[in-house]
């Protein structure tokens, strides 16, 4: 064999299936097979034996972080949310899922909606709020149909409403669908398009806590998030965070993509080992090659070689650790065969065609770096160039209006570090390139005044 | 106010607590470059050329976003922030045309100084740019997409200062570019071209002005708009004798944050220290109105009838004429046989020197001009001061607008009224017949039957009467005493009296102002909507005996002395009989105008552009006119042809070759006008006369409430409310004496040509 067996005991993590339990059932997406597998239960017991506050404080408990790709502190969301605000609150799920390379959602959505479903519910319960929304891609129109079903039956059974399980609690849910642009993933941007605008990511401060939609307090999350938050409250807090790292708790989907034998979504505990992870989880990579490289969080993530991949492990400081991150969860692997200045101008062309144009450096800087890699790719570049796109992407990087600018920056300079005789050898003629030292034209504008 | 304490490159500057940082930074003398910021608008964040260094805070952040709070400790240069401004400077230049030689914004484009100023010696950029067709927006706006630098003034603009939302982007990303709001990307909107006067680059640019002349070779002379009562000031730029272009901005802020103009320097003459009363904003007619100077239309040379036909003559010649006929009608028929007739678009300067004229030389009582209105009463009974446009921006809680369009007949008023709501909250409140369009900003609107403003006024005055208020106004009393409650509790209130507000409703309005003042010691200011740029400056002049009707004219009235005043156009063909029956028509006028052709004597005259002078605007403040071109005609001032008529009759007027006298004379004489000098207006701007308030006492109540009673009773009853809004342009596109003659408006309007002129008489 070529992979190394090693026992669950070795690696001291137990694959518990939480968001997964109930893929493998035949009709999970029915309430029927959710409430048969204990769905719906962890509503019922926040209703009943809970305040709001302790919902919070089990979810802070839990430590639960973002799935969307932030991975911020979900319970400390919810507890932003201001108590004494006049204003209705809502509470929307981000089930936008567009990065390239995430599917996590879909599957959630496909094979437990109820889930999603129960978790808005308590996410409402816990900032009291009475109206939710589910944003969806615009291309899942087949999981709006199931998820509307889904709300539909919950309706039936007295969860979704009025009056909820007569504890008086009332929350309606909306699913919405966007229209394909990747920006209004992005939570602000998604609350412009909820609200029927252009989706431009808003000026933050201030927070969609306390200004969001409609400009009242609204809680927003992704899909897989609130789907842990049913199993945390009948478990407990500190179960969910033991199946974890101490920062980063419990399990999480993770969508492996690219040269792997198996692709598909992974239910594994944070802190998993990426390495094991492809080598036994997903078989290995195809067809016996090596592994040259892995984007780790969706295509916004930078890139790590096969080395950092060997000391990584799927939580968000080791790859903080790294200088990359855990992202939506979505890990793209690649073969020795693969060219990387390929694989980043296939990510660029996205950036750019994302762009939502508000702000100068992502605007012009996605395109001029598109331009120029298509030049080098069609054996027009020149030594300088490389510099050059490395320097675009640094200066894009933390100088844009929302992340989307960072998210293409990181797809180019990490890449050009690491894997640099990939785009070297397009250049036609190699050679040292020299570095001047410019004035400025102020500078000479200065002399020529004087 | 709350203030805090920030650090700013190491110095400590206390600044009021939420304060954008990029302002703070600005008056600290720490300019921040910038493209989207713009005063009083909605921050962007687009360009993100501000970007400074908070501590504490992760990632360099925007200025122009950020507020101020205790103990922020900020560096606005270093080698990190020069790199981020070099890299903006950069990316903004990557698919700019950089056609600055043939653009029209090349010498006055904020991102050539931004490149001189921040920007990186060489380009390297090195693709294949994008390019695009500049193509019209409107017959006045032109839009290049690729020099667009996406800022989002323009749009930000026309949401906030005009109201008409008239703007968006289309398309994502690189591909965005700004568009109009018809399905085509056309404008449909005022076409005011506030869009192209905020726009940094030459991205929008005028009809008018696109490839007429560098901003190097023009001479910019700041005066006052020509049209409506509001009395913007603005700037017109002269390039060979001829009027190119009015614009408003502010220069003041481009004069401070680029240090480094290597190039072009602004023109700061004293009088351009921006605190004119419509900070940038112009409207469609005082942007691209003023054309009609340089038409050659204008009247060059006097006109003496002879034989039937007029005839060019010397000055000499029709300054004697006029003399000998006026002694000889005087002496034939008496001094009330001769009317003199200004126009409220004259300067003060002109009307007061008409007026002297009248009384002290002809003797005649009828000294008038052409009132469109019969403002009159209301001025006789102003209980509480007029209202000045910044106080309503910036002062005003509560507005309650009586009827009219302000958007369309005082668009700096609807300006105003919309950065009231947009900075400080205040509630609008309008009583109309008719929906507005571009005042959403409106807290409420109280649609009535037309003409029943009067029955408003009654309600607010007198709470019995909401029943038969009521009635008259097709609200219910319960809306009516919600608007009593509404303008009885309120503090700083203006009340804006259109002029739908006719006769005992003028008086009661004027009352209205002062028992409101009187009620809790509230501030309380009216604003009545003139029409002309200098309605109120004909009243303060004297010009005020009534109209004679047309009908007088041949049996009692002999000579008729018109100043700039087209009887025939403004008040029917009435006149036109009336004009052919007077023994006399002197005319002083721009263009031969229907009423000019049938004068026996034509005198050219100088319009707002060659003059020096001053206009009242409808606040009572005095504002300077300033000469901007020299004569191209032979055409004089008002105010010298009549003192030298005056001189040929015997008299001296005391003019003394000098409007300066003239002005000092009237702020000896005019009450209200005590100390303003010319050289104050030139400091100052704009100046308020001090107008004499009636005390309340002095107001017999009961006698205006029984005209009010009566005029409320003799409203139409059968008539119904319009719900189809006023349509845009009603005010604004419609041909008038001056607009007629701007070749741009003709064109765009489709007004054709006039009738041609026929001087026989």
């Amino acid at each position: 064999m070529r992979f190394s067996h090693r026992s669950r005991e070795e690696a001291g993590m137990e694959k518990v299936r939480v968001l997964s339990a109930r893929f493998d059932l035949p009709d999970s997406h029915t309430i029927e097979v959710y409430r048969r597998t204990g769905g719906y239960e962890a509503l019922r017991k926040a209703l009943t034996e809970m305040t709001p506050e302790q919902v919070i404080e089990e979810v802070k408990r839990s430590a639960l972080r973002g799935r969307g790709g932030a991975g911020f502190s979900a319970g400390m969301k919810w507890s932003f949310v201001p108590k004494d605000s006049a204003k209705p609150k809502y509470v929307i799920a981000n089930a936008d899922e567009s990065e390239p390379g995430t599917c996590k959602d879909r599957v959630l959505m496909e094979k437990d909606p109820h889930a999603v479903i129960e978790g808005i519910l308590l996410a409402a319960y816990a900032v009291d709020a009475h109206l939710a929304f589910i944003y969806i891609r615009g291309e899942y129109w087949y999981l709006k149909e199931r998820l509307e079903r889904a709300i539909e039956e919950a309706r039936e059974h007295g969860f979704v409403g009025a009056n909820i399980l007569g504890s008086g609690f009332s929350c309606e849910i909306i699913v919405h669908p966007g229209a394909g642009a990747y920006i209004c993933g992005e939570e602000t941007a998604l609350m412009e398009s909820l609200e029927g605008k252009r989706g431009y990511p808003r000026i933050k401060p201030p927070f969609p806590a306390v200004v969001g939609l409609y400009g009242c307090p609204t809680v927003i999350n992704n899909v897989e998030t609130l789907a842990s938050v049913p199993p945390i409250i009948l478990n407990g807090g500190d179960w969910f965070r033991r199946l974890g790292t101490e920062k980063s708790g419990g399990t999480r989907l993770f969508a492996v993509s690219g040269h792997v034998v198996r692709p598909g979504v992974y239910e594994l505990p944070m802190g998993y080992p990426m390495k094991r992870m492809i080598e036994e989880d997903c078989g290995g990579i195809r067809g016996g090659k090596r592994l040259k490289a892995v984007i780790p969080g969706g295509s916004s993530a930078p890139i790590l070689t096969a080395e950092e991949v060997e000391q990584c492990t799927l939580d968000f400081e080791s790859l903080a650790a790294l200088k990359s991150m855990l992202g939506s969860g979505a890990i793209i692997v690649m073969d020795e065969d693969t060219d990387i200045a390929q694989v980043v101008y296939r990510i660029t062309k996205f950036y750019e065609h994302e762009s939502c144009g508000w702000c100068v450096p992502c605007r012009e800087g996605t395109r001029w770096m598109r331009k120029l890699l298509e030049r080098l790719l069609r054996g027009e570049g020149r030594s300088r160039d490389i510099d050059l796109l490395y320097e675009l992407a640094r200066n894009i990087f933390g100088t844009t209006h929302c992340p989307l600018g960072d998210a293409a920056a990181w797809a180019v300079y990490p890449a050009i570090e690491k894997f640099r005789a990939d785009f070297e050898k397009y250049v036609r003629a190699p050679a040292v390139s020299v570095s001047v030292e410019r004035p400025l034209v102020s500078e000479i504008g200065r002399s020529w005044a004087v | 106010m709350e203030t805090v304490k920030v650090i700013i490159n190491g110095k400590e500057i206390e600044a009021p607590k939420g304060k954008l940082l990029l302002e703070v930074c600005f008056e600290a003398g720490f300019p921040i470059p910038n493209f989207c910021y713009y005063k009083d608008l909605p921050p962007q964040a687009a360009c993100r050329m501000c970007l400074v260094r908070i501590e504490k805070m992760g990632r360099l952040q925007t200025a122009c976003t950020v507020r101020v709070s205790e103990g922020m400790v900020v560096t606005t240069e270093s080698e990190e922030i020069r790199r981020a401004r070099v890299a903006m400077v950069d990316f903004i230049l990557s698919n700019h045309p950089l056609d600055c030689p043939v653009c029209d914004k090349g010498g006055e484009c904020e991102l050539q100084w931004m490149a001189m100023n921040y920007g990186d010696l060489l380009a390297r950029f090195d693709e294949r740019k994008d390019a695009t067709d500049e193509y019209p927006l409107s017959p006045f706006i032109w839009l290049d997409p690729q020099r667009c630098i996406l800022c989002y003034r323009c749009i930000r603009v026309c949401d906030e200062w005009v109201g008409n939302h008239a703007l968006g982007v289309r398309g994502r990303g690189a591909q965005s570019v700004i568009v109009g709001n018809r399905p085509d990307g056309t404008l449909e909107c005022e076409n005011c071209g506030n869009c192209v006067e905020v726009c940094p680059v030459g991205a929008l640019t005028s009809t008018n002005f696109r490839f007429r002349a560098r901003p190097w070779d023009i001479r910019d002379t700041v005066t006052t708009c020509t049209y409506c009562s509001d009395g913007c000031q603005l700037r017109l730029s002269v390039r060979g004798g001829k009027v190119v272009r009015a614009w408003a901005k502010d220069l003041t802020k481009m004069e401070a944050e680029f240090t480094n103009k290597v190039l072009f320097s602004f023109r700061t003459a004293p009088e351009a220290r921006h605190n004119w009363i419509n900070e940038e904003f112009l409207c469609l007619k005082g942007r691209y109105g003023n054309e009609f100077v340089n038409s050659p239309d204008r009247l060059t040379v006097p006109l003496l009838r002879r034989n039937g036909r007029l005839e060019p003559v010397t000055w000499e010649e029709a300054l004697r004429q006029v003399a000998h006929r006026l002694l000889e009608i005087k002496r034939a028929y008496g001094a009330e046989s001769i009317a003199c007739i200004g126009s409220p678009r004259l300067t003060n300067e002109d009307l007061y020197v008409l007026a002297k004229f009248g009384r002290q030389v002809l003797e005649t009582p009828l000294v008038t001009h052409a009132m469109d209105f019969d403002w009159r009463p209301f001025f006789r009974r102003l209980t509480v001061p007029l209202l000045t446009q910044p106080e309503l921006r910036e002062r005003m809680r509560t507005i309650l607008l009586l009827g009219g369009n302000p958007p369309e007949q005082n668009p700096l008023t609807a300006y105003s009224l919309r950065a009231a709501v947009h900075r400080h909250g205040a509630r609008l409140f309008i009583v109309g017949a008719r929906p507005l369009g571009r005042m959403s900003v409106a807290t409420r609107f109280f649609h009535i039957r037309p003409g029943s403003e009067a029955a408003v006024l009654l309600a607010l005055l007198e709470e019995r009467e909401l029943d038969r208020a009521a009635r008259a106004t097709l609200l219910t009393p319960e809306e009516l005493r919600e608007l009593r409650r509404i303008v009885w509790e309120a503090d700083h209130v203006a009340l804006l009296v259109s002029r739908e507000v006719t006769g005992a409703a003028l008086e009661a309005a004027a009352m209205l102002g002062g028992m409101l003042a009187a009620e809790g010691h509230r501030t309380v200011r009216v604003l009545p909507l003139l029409r002309f740029n200098n309605s109120l400056g004909a009243l303060d002049m004297g010009l005020v005996a009534d109209l004679p009707a047309p009908e007088r004219v041949g049996p009692q009235i002999k000579a008729l002395y018109l100043m700039g005043c087209d009887l025939v156009r403004f008040y029917g063909d009435a006149w036109r009989d009336a004009l052919a029956r007077a023994e006399l028509v002197v005319a002083h006028e721009l263009f031969l105008t229907r009423t000019a052709e049938l004068a026996h004597i034509v005198l050219p005259a100088m319009s707002f552009a060659e003059l020096d002078g001053t206009f009242t605007n409808n606040a009572g403040q005095v504002q300077r006119i300033r000469r901007a071109l020299s004569a191209a005609g032979e055409w004089r001032p008002d105010w010298m042809i009549i003192d030298q008529i005056a001189a040929k009759m015997g008299a001296d007027l005391g003019c003394r070759y000098s409007v300066a006298n003239i002005f000092r004379e009237i702020a000896e004489t005019i009450p209200g006008y005590q100390g303003i000098t010319y050289a104050r207006l030139n400091e100052e701007g704009a100046i308020q006369t001090e107008r004499p308030l009636v005390p309340l006492t002095a107001l017999d109540r009961e006698k205006i409430l029984d005209r009010l009673r009566a005029q409320v009773e003799a409203i139409d009853l059968t008539a119904e409310r319009l719900t189809e809004p006023a349509p845009l342009g009603e005010g604004l596109f419609e041909p008038g004496t001056l607009t007629e003659h701007v070749p741009l408006l003709r064109e765009a309007f489709g007004w054709g040509a006039r009738e041609p002129v026929s001087a026989s008489r």
